[in-house]
C-alpha cells in the first residue's frame, strides 16, 4: 500500500499471543473485530448484523495493526526485519546536505495514537525530519513508537551514533553485529562467545585485543557503547592506534567506514566569500546544534 | 525537464516560457532594465557559448535562421546564461525584493527539520562556479543546508543562485530572521529514558550555545560602551 513502505510485516505468532496485545483493547475501538480482520478470521454472521460498517472496522484494524507493529519492532525479530529494511534504505536518506545521504530510521514523537505523524531520525546529525512524501507524512508516529530508533542503534552498534566519528577508547567495548555480519563473525571470531540471550557477544578486554577484533570486521573502535564507561583522557593516545574495520559488503559497515574517515562538517555562512560574523544580527546563531566535540574528552562525562 | 522547444510557442516571451517550465519554480523574472545594461553581463560572454545569440533569445530579438542542433545549443546556452544573470540579479535591491516576495509566498518550500516547524527555506548554491553542484535549500532557523525534496531540482545548478544570496537577503531584511532564543532540540529516548551519549552530546551543545549567548551579550555591552563614549 502506498505510504506504508516503512512498515515491517508483523509475524502472525506475535499477533496471536495475547500477552503482546495487553492494553491495546482500551486504545482501539471495536478491538475484537479489528483483530479478527487482521488475522483474516471470518466474523460471526450473527454478530455482523449489529456491527457498524466495514470502513470503521477497517480503520480500527489499521490502528490496531500499527500499535502492534510498534510493539513488534522492539522485539529481536522486529529489529532484525527493520535492520534489513534499513540496509536497503527503505526509510530514505537524510535531507541535510552534510549528512551525505545517511539512511534514516522511522520514529514517533509520541507513543499514543493520533498525536503526531511519523518522523525520520538521522543517526548522523541526531535530528528528526518530516518525510518528503505526502503519503508517508500521513502515517501515525505511534505505529513506530518513540523507543524503536534508539533501541535499534543500541542493538546494532556498528551504525555510528552521534559520537561515532570520534575515536573512543576500546577498553570494554561490546558490539552486537547486524545479522549479515553475525555469520561472518561467527566463522572468524576466535574469542569465546558468551551466549547473551541469542546474540553472540564478544568482549574485548584490552586495546590490543580490540585491534585484532576490529581487523575481523568488528566495529569496536567506534562503538558508542564504549563511551558510556570510558572517558579517561589517558586513553586518548592509545585509541588512535585502533584500526578502522576492514572492508565488508554490509551496507551499514560502509557508512561506518565513511564516517570514521571523514571529518565532521558544519555549514558555514559566507557572504561574497567572507564568513558572516557572529556580531551581525543575521550572523550564525545555531552552529552549536550541528557542532561535535573534536575529541571525546572535551565532553563532560556527566 | 520536459519540452524545451520554445519555437512552437512564438507568441510567448522567452522569459515567461522559461519561468513556467517545470523545475524552474525557484527563478524570478529579471527586469528588462537589468538585462539591457551590458555592464551587468561582464565576464559572462566567456562563460556561455553563442553568448550573443543566447542573449538575443532571452530578449526575444533572435530572428536568425539556423539548423536544429545549433538552435538547441543556443537554447541551452540561453538557459545557462539566464541562470548566471539570475545569480547576479537577485543580489540587487529589486532582485532581493522579488525573491523576498517568493519567499513569503513559500515558493521555495519549507525546512524538513521537525523542530523548525515548517520554516520557509531559500535556494542557495554551494559554489559560484557553474556546473559544480546542484541547488540546495537553506533554512535560516537551523542555519543548515538541505537537499531539495524533489528530484526535478537536481538538474538546476547552484551557481544560478549563488552562495551569498540568502545571507544578503537577511542582512537587507533583518526583521525576517526567525526567533532563535529558545531553540528546541531532539534527544532520542528508549522507554522515556534518554540515551546516554545523545544526552551527553546535547549537554555539550547546550554549553556551546550558552557560551555563544555570553559572547553576544559581551558584544552588546561593547557596543553600548562605544556609543556612550562618542
Amino acid at each position: 500500500m502506498k505510504g506504508h513502505e516503512y512498515f515491517a510485516e508483523v509475524t502472525e505468532d506475535f499477533i496471536e499471543d495475547d500477552f503482546n496485545l495487553t492494553g491495546l483493547s482500551s486504545l482501539v475501538p471495536y478491538y475484537k473485530e479489528a483483530l479478527d480482520m487482521i488475522l483474516d478470521f471470518e466474523t460471526d454472521p450473527d454478530d455482523a448484523a449489529h456491527l457498524p460498517n466495514i470502513p470503521i472496522i477497517e480503520n480500527s484494524a489499521d490502528q490496531l495493526y500499527g500499535l502492534i507493529h510498534a510493539r513488534f519492532l522492539l522485539t529481536r525479530q522486529g529489529l532484525a526485519v527493520m535492520a534489513e529494511k534499513y540496509d536497503l534504505a527503505h526509510f530514505g536518506s537524510c535531507p541535510r546536505y552534510l549528512c551525505h545521504s545517511t539512511p534514516l530510521l522511522p520514529i514517533g514523537t509520541s507513543d499514543l495514537p493520533s498525536r503526531d505523524t511519523v518522523k525520520l531520525y538521522c543517526p548522523n546529525c541526531t535530528d528528526i525530519y518530516s518525510p518528503a512524501g505526502k503519503e508517508e507524512s500521513e502515517v501515525d508516529g505511534a505505529y513506530f513508537g518513540t523507543s524503536f530508533a534508539g533501541l535499534f542503534l543500541k542493538t546494532y552498534t556498528d551504525i555510528p551514533g552521534p559520537l561515532g566519528g570520534l575515536r573512543i577508547p576500546a577498553s570494554t567495548a561490546v558490539s552486537h553485529p547486524t545479522p549479515k555480519q553475525k555469520q561472518s563473525q561467527s566463522q572468524q571470531s576466535s574469542h569465546p562467545q558468551s551466549g547473551n540471550g541469542t546474540d553472540p557477544t564478544s568482549t574485548a578486554t584490552s586495546t590490543s585485543t580490540a585491534t585484532t577484533t576490529s581487523s575481523q570486521q568488528q566495529p569496536t573502535s567506534t562503538s558508542p557503547t564504549a563511551s558510556a564507561s570510558s572517558t579517561t583522557s589517558s586513553a586518548s593516545t592509545t585509541d588512535r592506534t585502533t584500526a578502522t574495520p576492514s572492508s565488508s559488503e554490509d551496507a551499514a559497515v560502509s557508512t561506518l567506514l565513511h564516517d570514521s574517515d571523514s571529518k565532521w562538517e558544519v555549514f558555514q555562512m559566507h557572504l561574497f566569500g567572507f564568513k558572516v560574523s557572529e556580531r551581525a544580527r543575521s550572523g550564525p546563531r545555531m552552529r552549536w546544534l550541528r557542532e561535535r566535540p573534536r575529541v571525546l574528552s572535551d565532553i563532560n562525562p556527566f | 525537464m520536459d519540452d524545451f522547444s520554445s519555437d512552437s510557442d512564438c507568441t510567448k516571451y522567452w522569459i515567461d516560457w522559461f519561468l513556467g517550465a517545470q523545475g524552474n519554480e525557484f527563478f524570478c523574472e529579471i527586469d528588462d532594465e537589468f538585462l539591457n545594461d551590458r555592464f551587468n553581463m561582464t565576464g559572462l560572454n566567456s562563460e556561455v557559448q553563442y553568448y550573443q545569440y543566447a542573449m538575443d533569445l532571452i530578449m526575444d530579438t533572435f530572428e536568425r535562421e539556423c539548423d536544429d542542433p545549433t538552435r538547441e545549443q543556443i537554447e541551452r546556452s540561453a538557459r545557462h546564461l539566464y541562470g548566471l544573470i539570475h545569480a547576479r540579479y537577485i543580489l540587487t535591491q529589486r532582485g532581493l525584493q522579488k525573491m523576498l516576495d517568493k519567499y513569503k509566498k513559500g515558493d521555495f518550500g519549507v525546512c524538513p527539520r521537525v523542530h523548525c516547524q515548517r520554516q520557509p527555506v531559500l535556494p542557495i548554491g554551494l559554489s559560484d562556479v557553474p556546473h559544480s553542484a546542484p541547488v540546495k535549500m537553506f533554512c535560516m532557523k537551523c542555519e543548515d543546508v538541505y537537499n531539495p525534496p524533489s528530484v526535478r531540482f537536481a538538474s538546476i545548478d547552484g551557481a544560478y543562485f549563488g552562495t551569498s544570496f540568502p545571507f544578503l537577503l537577511f542582512q537587507a531584511y533583518p526583521h525576517l530572521i526567525p526567533n532563535k532564543t529558545s531553540p528546541e532540540r531532539f534527544v532520542p529516548a528508549i522507554f522515556g529514558f534518554k540515551i546516554h551519549e545523545h544526552a551527553r552530546l546535547a549537554r555539550w551543545q547546550e554549553s556551546k550555545r550558552l557560551e555563544l549567548n555570553k559572547r553576544l551579550e559581551q558584544y552588546e555591552e561593547e557596543e553600548r560602551r562605544r556609543k556612550r563614549a562618542q
